[in-house]
């Protein structure tokens, strides 16, 4: 054994158990003295390796002074990569947390890692592995391991100064021994074409023919561009391809190679073999695998391979780009890549957001611009795989033009999809996602914003040198304000707002006032009248002629109901180790949740001809308190939406899908819809929503006017039409219970009222019983419907009172009269 | 307040790898439901794609049980099976009825009719 050495050989053996076992700790480990040399190693390969070293340690004090150890962490990533047979990604992890643990830099690590690394034999065990399963027989006994010829290799070609050298470095160092002859370096053009960099083994006549590969020619090469994989050849000609050399190793193998970083393929590495090749082992894979990205870090700095050094942190060229966007009259985004430490393309951060620029959800340019793309756009992710289309465009520069590509967006938590013709296209390290939304679908992310318009949100602005204030919209009932009421200035916000949130929003105003930043802040707003709600505030200074600080623009939103969503992850999350006290609480949440959107009390309605009663009555177990929901509303169309409805299951869960659900049919019944399509697009909603909730509910939309009822219904118990001494249950519409299923239709009907007429909505809280078939429960409940009443209030309160409900469920009962 | 002892049983029989008859009775509730899903699970764990429950002797069928078939005939569906409801009581097909349930699990008359169907969808 050789002694100290990084922990390894089982990829499985993760460095925390590691640690626990071996001692010293893994980054002391590789700092031991450098005198455990084998005895065996030659005089020749230590003289080598001592220069090798040497000369890598002068490559640390080069790298550090420029601050930038780029190259030497790629080396101990290699060693890494070939130690614990893993991919360069999680070596690259392995690499952070042994310097963690070690308390040392990731630079100084590496040289200690790359120190060891040549001065022990453990990798001869490989050589021998390597020799017999390639079935070559490469340098005689005393030669260097693979991990030092490749070790070697890597430092040559770090130190070459052109990609020619470096194509003949890696032939000689790490290739032949390998079996291979000869070896092409090609980088990829803007356009897609190839260029060859650098060769060895082809000879330079060959090399001529292929310098130059234009777009759209499918060579070996190519094939690993596209198809962003290393690429296996047994015999090239057997598979067709052509590519260079094959002339004169026409049954050769050729293994090909996407050589990249930061998700960015810069070019590609193929190496020829002269006879057929069988399947190479995985470790030789991996380090040719190595070997390519160690390629494309030279290829990087070299100026004519990309326009674009590592890293992109302005990204070279998106200005440009964002100017020229600007003048597309259909929305885009500029977009430039985001790595993390390891150099791994994480993500996307939107450079610019263009002028024609129109947020699916419906968000303000300004809350775009800047951000990540994805946690502006999370569904991007998803199953609309743009994001792996943006990742794909950029690794290879081809363009992704499509036409009706099914986006996603979320619209308050709730994902909304739309078709659209997308274009993606890489220019220098940015790219310019373009895309036109189909009118339909327009239409419809449209209506959603007019949702989000009664997801409670206000928009202000604020002249802070003249003192005059704005408000839109619904920013007077948000902070319970009548109309007429002086409206909140910034700088007063604190004295609405908890005194424990005083800090969010000192700091909040700070950076808007003082830094003159968009800033964004949540609080909870205390309200004259008693009333708690949670508000996100966000705001954008604008600058006067002066440059002083001239206005402040923003908007209020109500997001109580996304806190109460957090509330009930919380609450799930607590359930396990749930004390009683924790349960009582939840409860009581539950309740007040419940009373916050519902209050029990006759909502005031202004609809002409029509008398409107309610009747809410929570489950007497505080714990089965459910997700009963009513809602009569007057619509802008002076429409009247009539809605009961009834989420599965009990507690804050339940509570909260009954709140999305209720707020969501509100915002979309503005729309101007019928009651079916109003509930398939409820039905997306429920379906949607994280805790896949199922839901029922009736959904009527009365027309005062000629005193139609047209209704729909989804699960749910159809109304009952009271008419003189009859009462009837409506007909049993086709209609499936909201969340079952992605999509759903929901059959529609119309009913002409007459006056004097009552229609019944209600939850199965009235009508549930055990012992009793539904069918019986309904017919009790119509017997006591066609009893005469005085009024509609009394008319309620008889159902209420003669319920044979028994499951101690929650009940609701919306009427409506005809007058 | 109620206080009821929870009252479900399950009997599972296995016709064969892809195949299983599961007979359920009782009330199947919020205290119930869990129970039910465990077995459904099971079953579906162990390879099983198509999955007849019996209902003949199920008295009672709330929200809870509701949900605990759909998220089974979703997951079955998705992985190319499907579950079939058999026999379900007056009360219970009520229930499917007017939830819409049975426009996508139509229920069929014996457990007969069911597995014929199953084998016939292949």
């Amino acid at each position: 054994m050789s002694g100290p050495r990084i922990p390894g050989g089982d990829p499985a053996a993760g460095l925390p158990e590691a640690g626990a076992a071996v001692s010293p700790a893994p980054g002391t480990a590789v700092t031991a003295p450098a005198d455990v040399v084998p005895a065996e190693t030659t005089a020749d390969t230590d003289g080598r390796l001592a220069a090798t070293v040497e000369r890598l340690r002068g490559e640390v004090r080069a790298a550090q002074a420029a601050a930038e150890g780029r190259a030497l962490i790629e080396l101990a990533k290699g060693v890494i990569v070939e130690r614990l047979g893993c991919g360069p990604a999680q070596a690259a992890r392995q690499l952070a947390e042994l310097a963690d643990r070690a308390g040392l830099s990731r630079l100084e690590l590496a040289a200690d890692i790359i120190n060891q690394a040549a001065r022990d034999r453990m990798a001869e065990a490989a050589d021998e592995f390597v020799r017999t399963a390639v079935g070559e027989s490469p340098a005689p006994a005393p030669a260097a391991s693979v991990a030092v010829r490749l070790r070697t290799a890597e430092s040559a070609v770090l130190s070459a100064g052109d990609t020619q050298a470096v194509a003949e470095s890696l032939l000689r160092h790490a290739l032949e021994p390998l079996g291979a002859v000869a070896v092409a370096i090609w980088t990829t053009g803007p356009d897609t074409s190839l260029s060859l960099r650098g060769h060895a083994g082809f000879g330079p006549d060959e090399a001529a023919r292929w310098h130059y590969v234009p777009p759209g020619v499918t060579t070996a090469a190519r094939q690993a561009l596209v198809g962003r994989r290393t690429v296996r050849y047994a015999s090239l000609a057997a598979a067709g391809i052509p590519s260079i050399g094959r002339s004169r190793h026409p049954d050769g193998g050729r293994v090909v190679v996407p050589a990249g970083t930061g998700g960015r393929i810069h070019g590609v590495l193929e190496i020829c073999w002269g006879r057929p090749l069988d399947p190479l082992p995985q470790a030789v894979e991996r380090q040719l695998e190595a070997l390519a990205e160690l390629c494309a870090h030279t290829l990087e700095a070299l100026p004519e391979a990309s326009p674009g050094g590592f890293p992109v942190p302005g990204g070279a060229g998106a200005s440009e780009l964002a100017e020229l966007s600007d003048g597309l009259y259909d929305p885009a985004l500029v977009l430039t890549p985001h790595l993390d430490e390891a150099g791994q393309l994480v993500d996307f951060r939107i450079r610019h957001a263009n002028a024609h620029f129109q947020d699916p959800a419906g968000r303000p340019r300004g809350s775009v611009d800047g951000a990540l793309l994805l946690e502006a756009y999370p569904a991007t992710a998803g199953s609309s795989e743009l994001f792996d289309r943006i990742e794909r465009v950029y690794a290879t520069g081809e363009p992704f033009r499509a036409r009706r590509v099914r986006l996603t967006a979320l619209v308050d938590q709730v994902p909304l999809a739309s078709l659209a013709d997308i274009s993606i296209s890489r220019y220098g390290t940015s790219v310019l996602l373009i895309w036109r939304v189909e009118d339909e679908s327009a239409r419809l992310a449209s209506l959603l914003q007019h949702a989000q318009r009664l997801g409670r949100v206000g928009a202000f602005e604020e002249d802070v040198v003249a003192g005059d204030i704005t408000w839109h919209g619904q920013l007077y009932e948000l902070f319970g304000l009548a109309p007429t009421e002086q409206p909140v200035a910034l700088r007063e916000l604190a004295a609405h707002a908890h005194p424990d949130d005083a800090d969010i929003i000192r700091r909040f105003l700070q950076k808007v006032l003082d830094q003159r930043r968009v800033a964004s802040a949540a609080f909870r707003m205390l309200r004259h009248d008693g009333v708690t709600r949670h508000i996100r505030v966000t705001a954008e200074p604008a600058l006067g002629p002066d440059g002083g600080l001239q206005t402040v623009r923003g908007a209020y939103q109500d997001i109580s109901a996304q806190h109460w969503t957090e509330v009930a992850l919380t609450a799930t999350r607590d359930r396990l180790v749930a004390t009683e006290e924790a349960a009582e609480e939840r409860n009581r949440l539950t309740l007040q949740l419940q009373h916050a959107i519902m209050p029990p009390v006759k909502p005031p309605l202004d609809a002409p001809g029509l008398d409107v009663a309610v009747r809410y009555r929570p489950a007497e177990t505080e714990s089965l308190v459910g997700g009963d929901w009513y809602d009569t509303v007057v619509l802008p169309s002076k429409k009247v939406l009539l809605c009961v409805g009834d989420v599965a299951g009990h507690g804050v869960e339940a509570a909260t899908g009954m709140v999305v659900l209720r707020n969501a049919l509100r915002g979309l019944a503005v729309t101007g819809a019928g009651p079916g399509q109003l509930l398939s697009w409820l039905n997306s909603v429920a379906h949607h929503l994280t805790a896949q909730v199922t839901a029922t509910a009736v959904c009527g939309i009365y027309d005062p006017g000629s005193r139609t009822l047209r209704w729909a219904r989804a699960g749910h118990l159809p109304p009952v039409l009271v008419r003189g001494e009859e009462a009837d249950d409506l007909p049993l519409l086709r209609g499936m219970l909201l969340g079952a299923l992605a999509e759903a239709e929901y059959e529609e009907s119309e009913l002409r009222l007459e006056p004097g007429d009552t229609v019944l909505m209600y939850t199965d809280g009235l009508v549930e019983r055990r012992d009793t078939a539904v069918h019986d429960s309904v017919t009790q409940l119509l017997t006591v419907a066609r009893q005469p009443s005085d009024s509609l209030e009394r008319r309620l309160d008889q159902l209420l009172a003669r319920s044979k409900s028994d499951t101690d469920d929650d009940t609701c009962v919306v009427g409506v009269q005809v007058s | 307040m109620f206080e009821r002892e929870a009252n479900l049983e399950v009997d599972v029989e296995i016709r064969d790898d892809l195949t299983a008859v599961l007979t359920v009775g009782g009330e199947l509730d919020m205290e119930t439901a869990a129970g039910l899903e465990d077995r459904l699970s099971e079953q579906f764990g162990q390879g099983r794609r198509r999955l007849v429950l019996d209902l003949s002797a199920l008295d009672f069928m709330d929200s809870s049980g509701l949900n605990v078939l759909i998220r089974a005939v979703n997951r079955v569906r998705e992985s190319g099976g499907d579950l079939y409801l058999a026999a379900p009581t007056p009360a219970v097909r009520r229930i499917l009825e007017i939830t819409g349930v049975t426009m996508t699990i139509p229920p069929y008359d014996g457990v007969a009719d069911a597995l014929a169907a199953a084998v016939a969808a292949g």
